[in-house]
Formats: C-alpha cells, structure tokens, sequence
C-alpha cells in the first residue's frame, strides 16, 4: 500500500510516467521521431498528468517569507492550466488525490479522481470517477489503490475501500466494495471473475 | 471465453491497426464517402432537402459529429498516403493539417477515432461528446451514440462491427470480438464478447435477447 507517494522528486515521477508512455508506445521501449510527436501532442492524459505534478511540487515547496508572493503566482499559473486541462480534455484530478509515479491515462473524457491514494504503474481509462467518501474526523483519503492496478473505461469506485495490488477492474465496472489482490473484477455491481489474475500483459 | 486470456501481445495498438491497412485509398473514394455521411444526417435530422447547395455547408455547420467524421475520413487519407510513401511533401504537410485538426476535434467535439480504423461510409454520430473509437473494421450505416467507447480491451485486441449496427449511449464494445449484422446494443451495455447477426444486447456484463425479425 502506497502511504508515502511523496518520496520520489517532481522530476523522477515526470520521467516514471514518460518511461510508460514510452513502453506502451513500443514493447522495446525505442520509439521513433512521430511516436514521439504522438505522446507530446496527443498524450492528453499525459499533460494533466504534467499539470497535477506541477501542482503537488508547489505544495511541497517550503516558503519562506519573502518567497511567498512568488508562490502565489506558481498558484495562480497552476490554476489556470488545472482550468485549461478541465474545459479542453475533461480529465479532473483535484489535489486531494495522492498518486504514486508511473500513472498512464489513455484518453481524454469524464476523469474524475478525488479524495484517494493511488499506487505506482497504474493505468486509468476514459470516463473514470474515483471519489472517496470525505469524512471530517480524518483527513486521509478514504480509497486506497495499490500497485499495478489496471481500471477500464466507464467504471466507477465510490465509497471507502481499498484495492490490493495487482487487481484488474474491467470496463464498465462499479465498485463499492474492498478487492483482494490479483483478481479480475467486472459487472455492475462488481463481482469477483478471476482468482489469481495477473495484470503485467494489460499494463 | 471473456476475452481476458493469459496472453501476451509485443506489438502495440496502433503498429496492430497498421498491418492491417495496406490498401489504397483514392480521393474519389473520400469523396464519395463524404457524401453518403452527409446524406444519412440528411434523412435521420429532417434537414431540408433540396438542391440549394448551401443545404450542405449549413450541415455540417448544425452537426459537429458530422465534422468529426469529415475529419477521420481526411485522416484516413492521409494515414493511408504515409503508409503507401508517396513522398515527403504529402508526409509533413498533409500530416500538419490533420494533427490540427484532430486536435481541434478533440478539444471543441470531443471525438477521436484513430486513422488506422477502417470505417465504411454512412456512420452517423447521433450526438458529439467523448467519443473514442478504434476499431479493425466498422460496416455501413451505423449509428454510434454519445460517451460510447469502441476500442481495445487489451494491447492491439480491437473489434469487427457489421452493417447497420446501432450503439446506444454510454456503451463500450471493447476486445478481440466480432459483432454480426443488424444488432442493436442498448445505451448503459458492456459488451466484450462475440454476437451473431439479428440480435438484441442489453446489460453490464452484455446478455443476448433474439429479436423476432431484422431490426432497422
């Protein structure tokens, strides 16, 4: 389970999530000059990723007192591209949501993720919501992802619960309820297809 | 039997939906294609049918999944030109004008279908709005709904849909499947296996119900 994302720099996260772009461009991992123009341009999910980075290293700054007014305009700039990400690709990542490096988002649509923990090498799909249950007591988020989880498209996780490492959550599935590790869930609502199910052919 | 077998894939969507699209696709053929799209939103939106030809701009004005067609038949053209090699100058500037105009699809339709997917003509987008398609191969005259996504359950696994095939809203169709014709899957389905031709698919995950005779 993923309790401290934060260990890694901004820009060794960058590079994690690059590198999976870069792998699932090419199994090689070489990619030629136009899948590199594909991934910059076309990557949207890749440049909200960017912008959510860009977020969480302005939080993690340590101000002192005179640098406070240059952080606020790092607020202001972060704001705004956060606003450009929501109204042109749709892809809503509040800062609430604490994510391990290597994430890969596919497509642009209907992302929503708030108020949950997730792990490394995870893959999200179009029109996706991820929203934990905000409770006042505690101010930890109430879903936890774990590594390596692979999320299809159309699904949706809502409630408090947690999703070991390894699991596959095929498309159009709704989750309320925990999930053990290595195992293929699907339907609405979500049941248990596959024990034992390994996620390294997906990802 | 679900289409999640234990199996692994080096190659990649896209080198996948390459191989498959060797063949040539003239201008004639564009524009014949266009056409048979613009005359199928003329029959399902009531839109004023004479021979005033302004009736065909003002058409692709009122329907924005129109335009995103438009612009994946252009994709296609140029898709199928850089693969055929014709020269560099088809290869930059032919492939400037379409990235931009994927883009602004993107961004103002909110609809992408890869240029590697063969779509034969009359596909109707019903209403625009995140709609993500790639696909091996998709028949004549279907109608794809909004928030339908039609693509890959795995890497390089992409579905065949037949003629006349209606898709409802806020469906997928995803995996290495074939769907037969005149089928009609229900808006809220997941459909991630085979169906015969002549059937009615409804649920998540999909059941087959027989229709009684062919449903147009």
């Amino acid at each position: 389970m993923p309790l401290s994302p934060f260990e890694a720099s901004f820009r060794h996260q960058i590079a994690k999530d690059l590198a999976r772009y870069i792998k699932i461009q090419s199994a090689t991992g070489v990619i030629t000059p136009r899948q590199k123009i594909d991934i910059l341009f076309f990557g949207f999910g890749f440049h909200a990723i960017l912008v959510y980075r860009f977020g969480t290293w302005i939080r993690n700054l340590k101000t002192k007192l005179l640098s406070i007014p240059l952080k606020c305009a790092l607020m202001i700039i972060y704001s705004v591209l956060r606003f450009l990400v929501r109204i042109l690709y749709g892809i809503d990542i509040d800062q609430t949501a604490h994510i391990g490096e290597g994430l890969y988002i596919g497509h642009f649509g209907a992302i929503t993720i708030r108020n949950c923990c997730i792990g490394k090498n995870c893959s999200i799909h179009q029109q996706t919501t991820i929203m934990g249950d905000l409770l006042e007591e505690e101010a930890s988020p109430t879903i936890r992802i774990g590594d390596s989880v692979w999320i299809g498209a159309h699904s949706t996780i809502q409630g408090q619960l947690t999703i070991g490492d390894g699991a596959a959550i095929a498309a159009g599935a709704v989750v309320r309820k925990t999930i053990p590790p290595n195992t293929l869930v699907m339907g609405n609502p979500a049941k248990v297809l596959l024990r034992s199910y390994n996620t390294h052919a997906l990802l | 039997m679900f289409g999640f077998e234990q199996l692994t894939y080096k190659s990649s969507i896209e080198a996948q939906l390459n191989a498959s699209n060797q063949q040539s696709y003239k201008l004639t053929e564009f524009f014949s294609d266009i056409r048979s799209d613009s005359r199928r939103y003329l029959v399902n939106t009531h839109f004023c049918y004479n021979k005033f030809r302004l009736n065909y701009l003002l058409l692709f004005l009122n329907n924005p999944g129109l335009l995103a067609v438009l612009i994946y038949r252009f994709g296609h053209y140029v898709h199928c030109k850089v693969h055929a090699k014709l020269g560099l100058f088809s290869r930059i500037f032919l492939g400037f004008y379409y990235h931009t105009a994927r883009y602004l699809s993107v961004i103002l339709i909110k609809v992408d279908v890869t240029p590697g997917s063969i779509i034969h003509p009359g596909l109707f987008l019903s209403n625009h709005g995140h709609i993500i398609i790639g696909v091996r191969e998709i028949g004549r005259n279907c109608t794809i709904g909004e928030n339908v996504t039609i693509g890959v359950g795995r890497k390089g696994e992409s579905p065949r849909i037949g003629e006349n095939v209606r898709i409802g809203r806020n469906s997928v169709v995803y995996g290495r499947i074939e769907i037969g014709d005149d089928v009609r899957i229900d808006p809220f389905s997941v459909v991630g296996r085979n169906i015969p031709s002549h059937r009615f698919v409804c649920g998540n995950p999909c059941k087959i119900t027989q229709l009684p005779g062919v449903y147009r």
